[in-house]
Parts: C-alpha cells; structure tokens; sequence
C-alpha cells in the first residue's frame, strides 16, 4: 500500500491559525473533562474517606492490568444538564485490560450524589450494556449507588430503555455467555439489589456492602422490626446465610483483587477472524490534526489528509479514486487491524453514493471491519439530481450500511448533517462505537438554514396573530433560534445527550479506534456470501 | 518482493526472495547475490554478501534511507512503482468543479507562473467553502469563471499551461 503524500505545510499561517484555534478547542475540552473526572467538594470526598471507602477512580485503577489503557466512554454525558452537577451522569464505563481480558467497567460513581441513579445515567449505564453484548466483553459492575433519584423517577423507572433494561440486559448478557461479576461496595437497595444478584459472581465488602430488598428505614416502617443493615444484608448474612451473594471481603482491595481473579478464570474466547499484520506508527504525526482542521467548520479540506494521520504508515489504497470523488473510499491498517474506510470531501452525489456502496459490500464479502469518516452535509439536491435519482442511490447506501455483517465504526471529524448523517452510519445505525471531535457539529441541517426556517415559521404565525414585528423584534427571534440551534448542534450537547460514546482528541483518534476494533473482535460476525453488483 | 531503488540520480530495480533470515537478491540483469542484515552492538549493522561482511549505519525515514557503508555516504529512496509510472506519464492541466457552486475568490492570472500547494481560487458550494491550490508547479493560463458567477457541475474553473513530456531528451 502506497504512502499518502500530504500536501499540507505545517509552517504556513494557515496551519498554525487552524491550530491555535483547535488547540484552544482541544483546551477546553480537556478542562471539562478534568472537571468532570476529578472536580467535587471536598465533603464528598471527605464523606467517602471517613467510610473506609476509595474513589471510583482508585478502584478503577486497582482493577484493571498496570500501564494498560482504560479507555473510558462517554465521560461528557450530562454535562449540559442537571446544571452541570452530575457529572458523568453519575457513572463512569470503559473498556479495560484486567487479568489480560478486555471488559466492560461499570462503575457507580459514589462522589456525584452517593452514585443516584438520574436518567442520564440509566441511559449511559444502558448503553455500555449494549457495548457489551455486541461485543462479547465480560462486565465487572462496581456497586455503590443510593438507588433511583426520587424526584426523577418518572424519567427512570417505568420506559423501554430506562432502570428496568438494565436488569433485563443483564439477563441476556448471561444467556449470551458473557460473564459477568460485582463487587459490591455499598448499599444495593430495592431495584438495585437485583444488580450484584443477577450476576454470575458477586463479591461483597463487609461492613460497607449491603444487599435487601428494603432497606432496615423501610423494614422499620412497614413492619416495625429492628434491623442494622449489617444484620439485614451484609456481607457475611448474603454469603454465608442466604447465598444471595458469593464472596464476603474484609476490605475493597481484597474485593478488587478478587475480582481480577475471577475474571482471570472466565473462558478465553477466539476473536473473529480479520486481517492482520504488524502495527506501524504512521508517518505524518496525528498532532499535526490539529491544523489539518480549518478553524472555520464551514471550510472544506481533504479527507486523506485525516486518514493520513490515523492509519498505519499514513498508508491508503485508494477505491475509485477518479468515480464519485466526494466519498473517499479505500482500504488501511489501524493498529495493525485492516478496515476499509468511508470518509467525505463533500456532499454525497449519485456516484459517490453508488462508489461508497460498492465498496461497502466488498468490505462486508471480505471480512473488513468499516470506519466512517463523517464530515457530512448532506446529499445533493435539486432538479438534475432528482432525475438521475439521487434519492435512490442514496438509499442504496443507507440499505447496505444498514445490513453489513461486519463491525462498522464512526467517527464525526467535522460536520454531520440531514441524512448524510444516517448513509455515512450515525447513531441510528448502531456502528458498534461512535466519537465526536470537539469542534463537530451535528443537526438535522445547517444552523444558517434552519435558524432562517423556523424565524420564518415563526414570525409569520405572529403575524397572523395580528402582531406587526419591527425588524429588531424579528432580528431577535432569529438570534434566540440560532442561539438554541447553535447549542443543540454542539459536540457538547450531542454527547450529553448519549448520541456518542465520547467526544475524542482528534490525536487520540487512531487509538481508540484500534481499541474499539480490538474490542469487536471478541465478537464473531456472520458472513453474507454474494456476487458482486457493480451498481 | 521486487522494489524500484533509487541512489543518487541513478535507478535500479531490486528483486529480493527471503529464505529465513537470508536474502537471494538480484539488482537488474545481474547475478543473483545471497544477502543478510545482522544487527551488530556498537556498530549498527553487518551487511553481509555472499558470505563478507561490512559494516554499515543507517537511518530510515518513510521511504528515504540514509546509509554509511564503505566509507562513504549513501542516499536511498524506494519508488513505488505505481507512482514513477504515473509520473512518467504526465499530469492533468486542468480542475473540473466537483459539484455546482459559486467562484468565490480568485488569487491568481493568466500567466501568472505557481508553485504546488499555493492558492488559485475560492469556490463555494452547498455551504461549504473550498480552496483550491495548484496541484503541480507550472504557468496559469485561465480562470474561466468571474468572481460571484455560478458554474455547473464538471465546468473547468481553472487550468494550467501543458506541461512538456520530454523529460530526460534534452541532455
């Protein structure tokens, strides 16, 4: 495969403006994340300690195999909600290395509220549920919740994918043959209860860790008897007296060891089978992303130049370069790992949907694992489009997208827009993992355009109303709808919102693409034999 | 694997068959040598042929080698065969609009002489705003469209002078 040769200059002014811009960019999102890891009050803190408990941090870090990464997952969601006071939702999850062993950690996380559980939080609790099952990953449950935030429960208890799913998900991640293990490091009430209950192992601290169904509060009040939770479902009752639970420990380090060892025990499973050789760093620095990027997210650069700093060697076996050359198309290594890449140099017309489709189902015949590159305005539109039936070539790419067999994967590098968005794999689609890079942008369609839409819509009700707007009144509306819009759009919003599994350094993005495909690869996928339809 | 080396101005075309740590090598229509990289503490490498060894140092980077062996220095570059052929045979003179859209600026004139990389026009379309620079060195030699004015899908905005294929004759 042929290196990529970059024509970008990192010494012109309009590389170094691109990366001061995104590296202030970069800045702030490095600074919300901090905050939202590591900044609380001290009284947490301090409430955690005086319990002989660690934070969720330090059992994380006990857990997983030394100098290994901890590739955490949506560690923004709810950032712009609840006022910014439940950081992470109240939940941290990643993918881990303990015991040699990729899994699923899900950690209550007991210094934002005592771990309550707020919608958010099911939602991304949920979600890695989800990654777990599609990918075979084992699944250590870290315990310390104090159970559903009542004032929120009608947004966490009773709907599809609220608290209940993630019971029922635990029963199919068992039926599945995934295992999974808790360690159970405070009290589990009520619903919560069923967590360390419906898994194949589960470990509890004594002292700390506590299983009932009622609280010894609601044992008081319902039936009038006396109980400490010691006494009603501590450790030594749950796994000596009733056998709810398996392993009573004196302390969280020997719950943590423990459960390293158990996962050390668990089935080593054969990873489906891909392409592969020997990893390579790749030639031009990912840092260099950073200018590669231009400052205005309205501005078009070439896609090659991103693949370029992700893929091994910087090296690209272009598809069809000369066919529908607003979809990039070819094959490339990532951490050693083949995949075939999707990215966009603007809007998706007839050919490049045709092209992208095309190779789409090689990928899918040939065992190869897809990425998208997703800077996405949209399809074509207008009259000499519609002739040639871009509507139908574009549903083409939505129908083998849909339907690949193969693990696929995105990444939104700069815009993703109208359904450009759902042909090139947004959520909706269910790539196995997707990432935003700070700057991106994603809305139904471009802020410019819908602002003027709904100021249009909306100043024109007004008026039939009988209301005579002045043009500052109407400016006004504009603003405060493209303010809204604007916000809706952002990277911040969208992963605050779960529509991602984590905004990304675009740096980083090689990485944790080869961590999420190794990841996949646990679990096997099944093969559609077909011709090839050169379409 | 067979590889196109280049060293110094001049190109061979290296063939290379692996038999455990040894290669069966074969530079052009010469003989077949039996060649062997060993790693040596202190020095680098041994480069052994046919069974003599000489010492040599050497860095690489990408596709550019640079190596000191029998007292002299030695630059080396691997061409990938699909690019020396494409070079060989010339490049386009002009750029089509990959879509329908608007010349939103024009950087350049006709005759104007361009380096690679430097800007020629601005276009705009669907929203997007895109630059476009010169794909080669070479002259200018028309801009076909005004700044403001609307242009088709596949309409040629700019292009450049022809470039002579005679590489090489003139010596």
């Amino acid at each position: 495969m042929r290196r990529i040769k970059s024509s970008i200059d990192t010494g012109s002014t309009e590389f170094l403006a691109n990366q001061a811009a995104n590296r202030q960019l970069l800045a702030e999102f490095r600074q919300r994340q901090d905050d939202a890891r590591h900044k609380r009050p001290e009284r947490d803190i301090e409430r955690l300690r005086k319990q002989k408990k660690l934070i969720p941090r330090e059992r994380i870090d006990l857990l997983v195999d030394p100098g290994t990464p901890f590739m955490e997952l949506s560690s923004l969601r709810a950032c712009e909600d609840y006022d910014g006071k439940v950081p992470g939702a109240g939940v941290i999850t990643g993918i881990g290395i303990v015991n040699g062993r990729e899994v699923i950690i899900h950690a209550s996380d007991s210094t934002v509220k005592a771990g309550a559980w707020y919608p958010k939080g099911i939602g991304k609790s949920v979600r890695v549920q989800e990654i777990a099952i599609e990918n075979h990953l084992p699944v250590i449950h870290l315990v310390d919740s104090a159970g559903a935030f009542l004032p929120m429960q009608s947004e966490i208890f009773p709907g599809h994918k609220m608290g209940g799913h993630l019971f029922y998900q635990q029963c199919k991640l068992s039926a599945a043959g995934i295992p999974q293990v808790a360690v159970v490091l405070g009290h589990c009430t009520a619903g919560g209860a069923y967590v360390p209950t419906l898994c194949d192992y589960s470990i509890m601290v004594r002292g700390t860790g506590g299983v009932f169904l009622g609280g010894p509060p609601l044992v008081k009040a319902a039936t009038g008897e006396d109980v400490s939770a010691e006494e009603l479902g501590g450790a030594d009752v749950q796994c000596g007296i009733s056998g709810t639970a398996d392993y009573a420990v004196d302390s969280e380090q020997e719950g943590l060891a423990l459960a390293r060892e158990l996962v050390g025990t668990f089935k080593r499973i054969a990873k489906a089978d891909v392409d592969k050789r020997e990893p390579e760093a790749p030639f031009y620095d990912p840092e260099e992303l950073l200018g590669v990027i231009p400052k205005d997210t309205n501005t078009q650069f070439d896609m090659r130049e991103v693949i370029a700093r992700i893929v091994d060697g910087s090296r690209f076996h272009e598809y069809k370069p000369d066919y529908g050359t607003t979809a990039i198309c070819g094959y490339a290594f990532i951490h050693g790992y083949k995949v075939g890449i999707i990215g966009n140099n603007g809007v998706l017309f007839s050919d490049s949907a045709q092209k992208s489709t095309n190779f789409m189902g090689l990928c899918n015949r040939d065992r190869v694992p897809v990425v998208f590159l997703q800077n996405i305005t949209g399809f074509m539109i207008g009259k000499e489009y519609e002739h040639e039936g871009i509507t139908k070539h574009g549903a083409k790419m939505v129908m083998m997208q849909s339907n690949l067999d193969v693990p696929k994967f995105t990444v939104i590098v700069n815009g993703s827009y109208g359904a450009g968005n759902y042909a090139m794999c947004g959520r909706a689609y269910e790539p196995r993992f997707l990432f935003m890079w700070p700057q991106s942008k994603i809305s139904v369609m471009g802020i410019e355009q819908a602002a003027k839409t709904l100021a249009q819509i909306k100043i024109a009700s007004l008026k039939k109303q009988g209301k005579e707007l002045s043009d500052g009144e109407a400016q006004a509306i504009r603003d405060d709808i493209a303010h809204d819009y604007e916000h809706k759009s952002s990277a911040y919003y969208s992963t605050s919102e779960g529509w991602d599994d984590g905004i990304i350094s675009p740096a980083d993005t090689r990485n944790v693409l080869g961590m999420a495909i190794s990841a996949s690869l646990n679990k096997d996928f099944k093969e559609t034999s077909n011709g090839m339809m050169r379409i | 694997m067979k590889r196109e080396i280049a060293l110094g101005k001049e190109f061979y075309t290296v063939a290379a068959h692996r038999h455990g740590d040894t290669y069966t090598t074969t530079i052009g229509e010469n003989d077949a040598l039996s060649a062997r990289l060993e790693h040596v503490e202190g020095i680098d490498y041994n480069v052994v042929i046919n069974g003599a060894a000489t010492p040599v140092k050497l860095v690489a980077h990408g596709e550019q080698m640079f190596i000191h062996a029998f007292g002299r220095n030695f630059e080396l570059n691997v061409i990938d065969p699909v690019d020396r052929a494409a070079e060989q045979s010339g490049s386009t003179s002009v750029f089509k609009a990959p879509m329908p859209g608007i010349m939103v600026e024009i950087n350049v004139e006709p005759g104007q002489q361009v380096t690679a990389g430097e800007p020629l026009i601005s276009i705009e379309s669907m929203k997007i705003m895109m630059v476009i620079k010169a794909w080669r060195d070479g002259e200018v030699e028309a801009v076909n469209f005004a700044e403001g004015e609307a242009f088709d899908k596949n309409a040629v905005l700019v292009s450049m002078v022809e470039e002579e294929c005679e590489e090489g004759e003139q010596n």
